[in-house]
């Protein structure tokens, strides 16, 4: 199987030593959306930070496309388009021109500004400074920002944070379509585990800095729980798992 | 080269709708406004002046006087920390370390652009002198043009004078500002220095205060050449600065 993204014992800590991952080995197959799921403060953040380059002096390894982050920065962030935990804006400026400082940066085609703005529903903002749009509006900007250069990997943190149900679905089905139409991987992490079943075909679950589990979505379902009878749902097969870590 | 170009290109846009550029544009009009407003107030001595043959001389110290003591420090310290800010305010630094641009363009093109909006602020301020100089002409019929011709030689070496005295102060700004997300800090250090360069003025060893150089300018000590000693410790300063600013951008951990 090809992996678009790899990690080889992946390791973080903060300066006071406090472990925050702890060889983390992530497998991300090309072509998959893989939903990288865990609690508050179990390290999902963290982890996609190192995959983004954003922190770095870490033991361990990151490999994007087979290249190793380090030392290739530059090119994997070409393939690369990130939203990493709030939506990183200009307040000041309209979602065009918060479009066109990055176009700038990816020396992408100005064609490529309208058509991420009526992805995520935003061709109509006109002149109105980002700082004073919605929640909701504010994230879907992040999103087209990411998307803005067409990459062929989306790294997400909390992409549907401040959507309405509406938008929420609107967003889902924009990344089934990139996935399915333009062969986008994505490695989305949220919490809301009802979206991000409807989603994913991949799942790992990550819980204080170690990784729980890693596969298809289909092998997460097929894990057999004696405790439970009922039906196997995403949300409470991550809090048996997560509770027999614990245990 | 081009990496850099670009990079410089997507920070030019960012100063649009600014605090920062708005203050650029004040930062150099403002002095040429208030002397215009104070010269078409004071209708008698115009025609004096204007017929001196020293109007340019005296209108180029007066304008310096405010601008180099007092506006253009406090300036650089205000436009250098507001455009800094931009990208904590807004919680950018992430998004933009993940393009693929290299984080020397980056940092150098930041710095660049509040270099050009320094070379922006000098320009208007020219022009706002010029114009004070010849604007009572054009609104009184009874004043005449000034009797010599600008003295643009001497402006432009003015303002390449006061610009290389401020540059350590933008220096030293850009590195407070990478070092904090509170705007306050770099502020509040940027403002207690140039009261301690001001201070410093009249102090034998002044000039290591780099916050007091414009003031510096306009003191003459005997048997010392100011103006070599001042542009020599200025670019010292700026290189050190600029060179720690760039260590501090290019090591730091957590460039989210």
């Amino acid at each position: 199987m090809q992996y678009c993204i790899e990690t080889h014992n992946l390791s973080h800590s903060y300066h006071s030593g406090e472990g925050i991952l702890h060889g983390i080995n992530i497998k991300v197959p090309q072509g998959a959306i893989y939903g990288f799921l865990g609690a508050n403060g179990a390290g999902k953040t963290t982890t996609l930070k190192l995959l983004t380059g954003l922190l770095t002096s870490t033991p361990g390894a990151v490999t994007v496309y087979n290249q190793p982050l380090r030392g290739n920065r530059l090119p994997i962030m070409r393939q690369m388009g990130s939203l990493i935990e709030t939506s990183s804006l200009y307040s000041h400026l309209s979602a065009r021109e918060n479009l066109e400082v990055f176009r700038r940066l990816y020396q992408c085609p100005a064609t490529n500004i309208p058509e991420a703005l009526a992805q995520v529903g935003l061709e109509n903002t006109g002149s109105k400074k980002a700082g004073r749009f919605s929640l909701g509006m504010k994230q879907r900007l992040g999103i087209a920002i990411a998307l803005l250069h067409k990459p062929s990997l989306l790294i997400l943190d909390e992409p549907t944070n401040g959507l309405d149900p509406q938008g929420m679905i609107e967003i889902r089905e924009l990344f089934k379509t990139l996935n399915r139409e333009q062969h986008v991987s994505i490695v989305i992490s949220s919490h809301i585990l009802s979206e991000m079943e409807k989603l994913v075909t991949h799942i790992g679950i990550i819980n204080k800095g170690r990784l729980l589990f890693q596969g298809s979505l289909a092998e997460l379902m097929a894990i057999n729980n004696p405790s439970s009878n009922g039906p196997h749902d995403l949300e409470t097969l991550f809090i048996n798992l997560v509770n027999t870590a614990y245990a | 080269m081009n990496a850099f170009i670009y990079c410089f290109s997507s920070e030019w846009l960012k100063k649009k709708h600014s605090a920062a550029a708005w203050l650029t544009l004040a930062g150099g009009l403002f002095v040429p406004l208030i002397l215009l407003f104070a010269r078409l107030n004071n209708k008698k001595e115009l025609y004096a002046s204007h017929t001196s043959g020293q109007l340019w001389k005296t209108l180029y110290t007066t304008g310096w006087q405010y601008m180099g003591i007092l506006l253009l420090p406090l300036g650089v310290i205000l436009v250098t920390s507001l455009f800094i800010q931009v990208e904590f305010k807004n919680n950018t630094w992430k998004q933009l370390h993940t393009t693929p641009k290299s984080f020397t363009a980056l940092f150098f093109a930041k710095l660049a652009v509040i270099l050009v909006m320094l070379l922006q602020c000098l320009l208007l301020f020219n022009v706002g002198m010029l114009l004070c100089g010849m604007v009572p002409a054009w609104i009184y019929v009874q004043i005449p043009l000034p009797k010599e011709s600008f003295p643009l030689l001497m402006y432009v070496k003015g303002s390449l004078l006061f610009l290389m005295a401020s540059l350590p102060v933008l220096a030293l700004q850009f590195l407070l500002g990478l070092l904090t997300k509170n705007f306050l800090v770099p502020l509040g250090v940027g403002m207690a220095l140039y009261v301690a360069g001001i201070i410093g003025v009249k102090w034998q060893y002044g000039y290591i205060i780099p916050y007091g150089y414009g003031a510096l300018l306009f003191a003459r000590k005997p048997g010392v050449d100011t103006t070599i000693l001042i542009t020599s410790w200025a670019v010292g300063y700026s290189i050190v600065f600029i060179a720690a600013a760039y260590l501090l951008y290019l090591t730091k951990r957590d460039k989210a």
